[in-house]
């Protein structure tokens, strides 16, 4: 069917629909030069972003160095216990050593117990008077340099322990910040900031927070037998209060995992420690890496109450789980606070145990399942973390912090034992915060 | 006559951003080009802007093409979206002469042959800017109302009512310079 067209409509198909005219002369010129123009723009933009990228960079390494370099006393002050301070107590050999040992090397062992818990009495005794008097030694440079500074711009909450704080202060303490930076190592985190600009903090608000960690433990090796800690799992439910512009207390509820391994290559005593719940459990495909270690080691009893004979456990792989739920009380102090935040957190926490399993694998064969006997069912631990926040939104942030958790006592009743673990994580949370 | 295989090389060419190639395609399609954009416009230096803006677009974007239809359609289209884009950003803004038609004409075959294409452009480019742009859409390129109305953002029955009175102004036009057996009425409101 032919649809009639318009008289007006045709007259200009006809005469306009095939229309050719010459176009101005020199067009062709402009159009090399636009799309040499855009291509000019196009590159200075790609070298723009390649710019700002590396600028980024530049600067998070910067900032990261300058916090890693103001946030060294504040780490040095936290009382985190070295793995050499406790490797000789809570090594493999010593295990093979209450496995294996005579009356004179346990006495040894239990003396050299007692000698690290009085060192680190001693070192924490002597940290806190090497904390006074350095607080002592501020506030008298303090006095000094109002005395040297007659000018200066000052600046907020940078003494935040401390209540009447005179605008004279304020402008020796940024003095004093201007000579920290010359090299001058004399103030503590507690009392020099940095970066006195509070800008999220609101005095009274809440925060709940939702975080979740892997946590690592360094590896323990040793004599015949290889100990190794496997990595494992935290998280949980932090509430905290905001105290002031600076500080904040927390408390939650946070589970948390303890897993090693222990490949033995020798045969253990009748005294192992691992009471078998269920006979001889065969099943494949379980590799001989799972393993642990094995913090208390004193009996075998089977499930039918028959005592292991020296020749029933060969050579294999010990594991050990340990589940707590850990009810900790911590503080942070906030560094910086603006759109990122800086803070150092310190605190403590209860950790009740909840899980306590053991197995023996042999030749990839799970050999018997069962718990290590001992174990202490609430232990304690300090902890010690820098938390690096970033505001996703008006009352949501995402927060990194790096923290370290060690085991105030051992985690075994066994006087013999004395296993402090030291776990490290990176956990990372979403925080709302509300008033 | 340009073979297919060498438009097709010169094409190639063009993707390289070789810039002989790039000349030589100018010079094939510029002044059908330069014809469409002078529908489209208001006067020659605006044609000329459009066409100036599409062939940087043909020659940046000429990958996008993949030899399924005209590159000559394809070029055609991308003028022709020039225009609009810059009837969007420019010209729809502009007050629309409102008109109420009472008459229709008749034509006689010697008033048509007579009118030059030049003549024409001059009306068409007359017309208000909206007008022109749906006249040209529906009278030359073929588009359906909804399609228009879908391409400037009117509706379908602005894009009817656009299109009948561009005919109309259109029309007098024609008669008014050209002559006719009968004139139409055309009473501006």
């Amino acid at each position: 069917m032919t649809v009639e067209r318009h008289p007006i409509d045709q007259l200009f198909k006809d005469k306009l629909g095939n229309l050719e005219k010459n176009p101005p002369v020199g067009l062709m010129g402009k159009i090399d030069q636009q799309i040499a123009f855009r291509g000019k723009v196009r590159q200075m933009n790609q070298v723009k972003a390649v710019v700002g990228i590396a600028a980024a960079m530049v600067l998070i390494v910067m900032a990261g160095w300058l916090m890693q370099d103001q946030n060294q006393f504040s780490e040095n002050k936290v009382p985190v216990q070295s793995q050499k301070e406790i490797s000789p107590v809570q090594s493999s050999p010593l295990n093979k050593a209450v496995i294996t040992s005579t009356p004179d090397e346990k006495l040894l062992a239990i003396q050299q117990h007692q000698a690290t818990e009085k060192a680190v009495n001693r070192a924490s005794k002597s940290k806190v008077s090497v904390t006074k008097r350095q607080k002592e030694t501020t506030s008298s440079k303090e006095k000094d340099l109002l005395a040297a500074v007659p000018t200066g711009k000052g600046t907020e909450n940078s003494l935040p322990q401390t209540n009447t704080v005179t605008k004279e202060e304020k402008k020796a303490n940024t003095a004093s910040n201007a000579n920290q930076k010359k090299g001058e190592p004399i103030y503590f985190a507690d009392t020099f900031n940095p970066n006195p600009v509070a800008k999220n903090s609101a005095k009274g608000s809440w925060r709940i927070k939702a975080e979740l960690s892997p946590m690592f433990a360094p590896q323990i090796t040793g004599g015949n037998s290889g100990t190794r800690s496997r990595s494992t799992v935290s998280g949980g439910m932090i509430a905290s209060y905001q105290l002031n512009k600076k500080v904040s207390i927390s408390t939650g509820i946070r589970y948390s995992e303890m897993k090693q391994g222990t490949h033995t290559d020798y045969t253990l005593s009748a005294k192992s420690g691992i009471t078998y719940l269920e006979p001889v459990e065969k099943s494949a495909n379980i590799s001989r890496d799972v393993s642990l270690y094995l913090p208390s080691v004193s009996s075998i009893v089977y499930s039918n109450g028959m005592q292991a004979a020296a020749t029933n456990v060969f050579a294999s792989d010990i594991s050990q789980d340990f589940k707590y739920l850990e009810i900790p009380v911590q503080a942070t102090y906030k560094i910086v606070d603006s759109k990122v935040s800086v803070g150092v957190t310190g605190g403590f926490s209860t950790n009740i145990l909840i899980g306590n399993y053991a197995s023996i694998t042999e030749n990839g064969l799970k050999l018997s399942k069962g718990n290590t006997d001992n174990m202490r069912d609430v232990i304690y631990a300090g902890s010690a973390g820098i938390e690096f926040g970033y505001g996703l939104a008006k009352n949501l942030m995402l927060t990194v912090e790096p923290r370290l958790k060690q085991y105030m006592h051992s985690v075994s009743s066994n006087e013999m034992i004395n296993f402090k673990p030291l776990q490290m994580g990176i956990f990372t949370g979403l925080t709302f915060s509300f008033e | 006559m340009l073979k297919v295989t060498h438009l097709e090389e010169t094409i190639y060419k063009c993707w390289e951003g070789n810039s002989k190639a790039q000349t030589e395609l100018y010079h094939l399609f510029s002044r059908k080009m330069y014809g469409v954009c002078l529908r489209y416009s208001r006067d020659s230096a605006d044609a000329e802007d459009i066409l100036q803006e599409g062939f940087v677009r043909v020659f940046t974007k000429i990958k996008q093409f993949e030899f399924k239809g005209s590159f000559e359609g394809w070029m055609r289209r991308i003028m022709v979206n020039t225009a609009l884009e810059k009837f969007r950003k420019h010209d729809r803004l502009y007050p629309v002469e409102e008109m109420g038609v009472y008459e229709s004409t008749e034509w006689v075959e010697e008033t048509i042959s007579s009118i030059t294409a030049d003549e024409l452009i001059k009306m068409i480019q007359e017309l208000p800017p909206r007008y022109r742009m749906v006249f040209n859409l529906y009278a030359i390129e073929g588009y359906s109302h909804m399609e228009i109305g879908a391409m400037m953002n009117i509706s379908e029955g602005t894009s009817k009512s656009n299109l009948s009175r561009a005919r109309l102004i259109l029309q007098k036009k024609v008669t008014d310079n050209f002559g006719a057996e009968k004139r139409i009425e055309v009473k501006v409101i």
